[in-house]
């Protein structure tokens, strides 16, 4: 046992020298941090060596890697998307007045998407996911949860200790906010 | 008046707007598609809603699927970060 765990860190030491760099570059791209990054790519390194009688031999060791490194960032927004709520008095809605119609400021425009190629536009994406940083902590969380999760919103919510409606109200709150800041930063130039 | 009508036998803009992020992430159910279905026929501004946010959660997931480009780190920050996780990983 002991040998065995002698020989993990010295193989674990190696990836370190040879996939630190992409691990880095992958979750500063997940979570927009570069210090959180710092942490989530040590702790995926800490937890190799944890359960390194479990990677096989069948897989390259960098997608093992970056399998652990996800399943970090998955928790962290989890940790932050826990018991989340949404908290504002309801006539002070920036989109919906009392009856719950558009507030006529807040009515979308329609959007110029001429170019076919909007989707693989990296400007675009960049936007996006500038708009999404600006989002309150937990609710960027729970968009990110469930985007970078292949899970239905049953199983998050109970991961996250909320009801499903709550859920995709929340999610709903966030996408308003993230497509009136698209609409702002992209469309109305 | 007319509005608040149509909210009691339809939908407000606001109950409309999370059935349409609903209905990206799940399955609607027969009512709530019905609801949906009538409120975009009367509303002008909901249906243009729903086709903004279907791009956005359409760039989302392929985002999602993507690698990102390599970042390239100045080579005395990187040899930091090892030097710390080597360490971490002694003890």
């Amino acid at each position: 046992m002991d040998s065995l765990h002698k020989d993990a860190s010295l193989t674990i030491k190696q990836w370190v020298e040879l996939h630190t760099e992409k691990l880095l570059s992958w979750a500063i791209y997940k979570v927009s941090d570069r210090e959180l990054a710092e942490d989530l790519v040590q702790d995926t390194f800490l937890a190799a060596v944890q359960s390194y009688h479990k990677f096989k031999g069948d897989s390259e060791p960098r997608t093992w890697l970056l399998s652990i490194l996800n399943n970090k960032i998955i928790d962290h927004y989890r940790k932050q998307a826990r018991n989340v709520t949404i908290s504002f008095k309801q006539d002070k809605d920036p989109f919906f007045d009392e009856h719950g119609e558009w507030r006529e400021e807040a009515e979308p425009q329609p959007w110029d998407v001429g170019s076919p190629h909007l989707l693989d536009d990296n400007e675009f994406i960049k936007i996006l996911r500038k708009c999404m940083n600006k989002l309150p902590m937990p609710w960027l969380s729970a968009m990110q949860l469930k985007y970078l999760q292949q899970k239905d919103g049953k199983e998050i919510c109970q991961d996250l200790g909320i009801t499903q409606s709550n859920f995709w109200q929340i999610l709903c709150r966030a996408k308003l906010q993230v497509r009136a800041c698209v609409e702002k930063n992209w469309f109305i130039k | 008046m007319r509005k608040t009508i149509i909210h009691i036998i339809i939908l407000s803009c606001r109950k409309a707007t999370q059935l349409i992020e609903k209905k990206l992430h799940t399955r609607l159910s027969r009512r709530e598609r019905v609801q949906l279905k009538w409120h975009n026929s009367i509303c002008d501004i909901c249906p243009l809603y729903e086709k903004q946010v279907i791009i956005i959660d359409k760039v989302l997931r392929d985002d999602l699927a993507k690698t990102p480009d390599e970042q390239v780190f100045p080579a005395v920050e990187v040899e930091a970060l090892q030097a710390r996780i080597i360490d971490s990983i002694k003890k």
